[in-house]
């Protein structure tokens, strides 16, 4: 085998393998970019699922993943999930998957909680897919997911890499593809300098 | 004829939009590694640090927002572009927040002290990179701003018919439809997994 041909396999067969990324990464874009397309909603949906007196006392050192964990634990909740600070006196979760996600309010100086649920809806899905990366979650598979996201990164420099090989091999294209790449190289720096 | 027609606007397109491509994965590797990243700058964003202070005493409009103040300040600044502004209209400062991808500036309008403060960020690959995979949406506030967020749409046009023509292309070369479509169906195999357990 020689390179150009293995060149032009791993081309091939990398975008074959990573193409619901591609696509899901394309058409969460258009999401982001033109909502209305999706939803006449500008913002997503709560409802309720329960509201209760709860105490838990939180120390300012304390971690905030471990106590997201237990508070997610004491509402019978299990999942991934996101915690921060809204203020001193307000911790919010956000329990989710690609298709739902709940959020727990919790209003410590009143000893509250609240939880409530967004249902489907397909923009939310696109973006939460979208946006979905990172090593922070306990979770094996969520991890694999962000080996899966710095593969299709990678995947994009192998697809310019080898994608320019190609295109040098071809000496009838060499002009118009100079040109080619040359405005958009000019046309980004444009941008990138003047945004 | 046709098939050449694809291969050529397959490898053109790809050509021309390779810078954007390059900045969107690199960009998101390093989000994904967003805590490694911040370590290797030792730490939290660089603070805002005075770059110039004049004095400024402006004549607005009566009517005039926090919105239109911010603009006739930038322009006055020579800074204008995409930005956003808190404060109010009646008297007290305005924070105006440049939003440049690569030199991020904060302008302090303190009417009451008659002058302007503008602050510099330090610029950081990571943070310019993440500032131009962020910027989206037409605003129609900026043309040259819209230009990019119609550019973003050629990206997301060009990913949909490169992945259209791939599979087109692939299914041409006899040669590599078996192992071809064992890649497709691993790949969604995987997607799925995915899809329904995290």
């Amino acid at each position: 085998m020689t390179f150009n041909h293995l060149n032009r396999r791993t081309h091939l067969y990398l975008a074959l393998t990573l193409m619901p990324w591609f696509l899901i990464y394309a058409l969460s874009a258009l999401a982001i970019q033109h909502r209305t397309l999706f939803s006449n909603e500008k913002k997503p949906h709560w409802t309720q699922r329960f509201e209760r007196p709860y105490d838990r006392a939180i120390a300012p050192e304390a971690d905030l993943r471990q106590i997201g964990a237990q508070i997610l634990a004491d509402a019978g909740i299990d999942g991934l999930y996101r915690i921060r600070r809204q203020g001193p006196q307000r911790l919010i979760i956000n329990r989710f998957d690609f298709f739902s996600q709940t959020r727990l309010i919790y209003f410590i100086t009143e000893g509250r909680l609240l939880a409530e649920d967004q249902h489907f809806r397909l923009d939310q899905f696109l973006i939460w897919m979208h946006i979905r990366a990172g090593f922070q979650q306990e979770s094996l598979l969520s991890d694999l997911w962000a080996v899966i996201v710095d593969l299709v990164c990678l995947g994009f420099i192998v697809w310019v890499a080898s994608g320019l090989y190609m295109w040098w091999q071809l000496t009838q294209t060499r002009r118009w593809g100079i040109l080619a790449l040359s405005g958009g190289l000019i046309s980004f720096l444009i941008f990138v300098l003047n945004l | 004829m046709f098939a050449k027609l694809i291969r050529r606007t397959h490898m053109y397109l790809a050509l021309f939009l390779a810078p954007w491509v390059l900045m969107y994965a690199l960009s998101t590797m390093a989000m994904n590694h967003h805590h490694f990243v911040r370590g290797l700058y030792g730490g939290d964003k660089p603070p805002f640090k005075k770059e110039r202070e004049l004095a400024y005493e402006p004549t607005f409009p009566t009517d005039a927002t926090p919105q239109t103040m911010a603009r006739q300040i930038l322009a006055d600044l020579d800074l204008d572009g995409r930005h956003r502004v808190r404060g109010q209209a009646d008297h007290g400062p305005l924070t105006i927040l440049r939003l440049d991808p690569v030199n991020p500036q904060r302008i302090l309008y303190l009417p009451t002290e008659k002058r302007v403060v503008v602050e510099k960020q330090e610029s950081r690959i990571p943070d310019v990179l993440a500032r131009l995979h962020l910027r989206q949406s037409y605003r129609f506030d900026y043309a040259f701003d819209d230009t990019w967020a119609f550019s973003v749409d050629l990206v997301i046009a060009a990913m949909v018919f490169w992945a259209a023509s791939g599979l087109w292309l692939w299914w041409e070369l006899k040669a590599t439809r078996r192992w071809g479509a064992v890649s497709i169906v691993g790949g969604i195999g995987l997607f799925t997994l995915f899809l329904c357990t995290i």
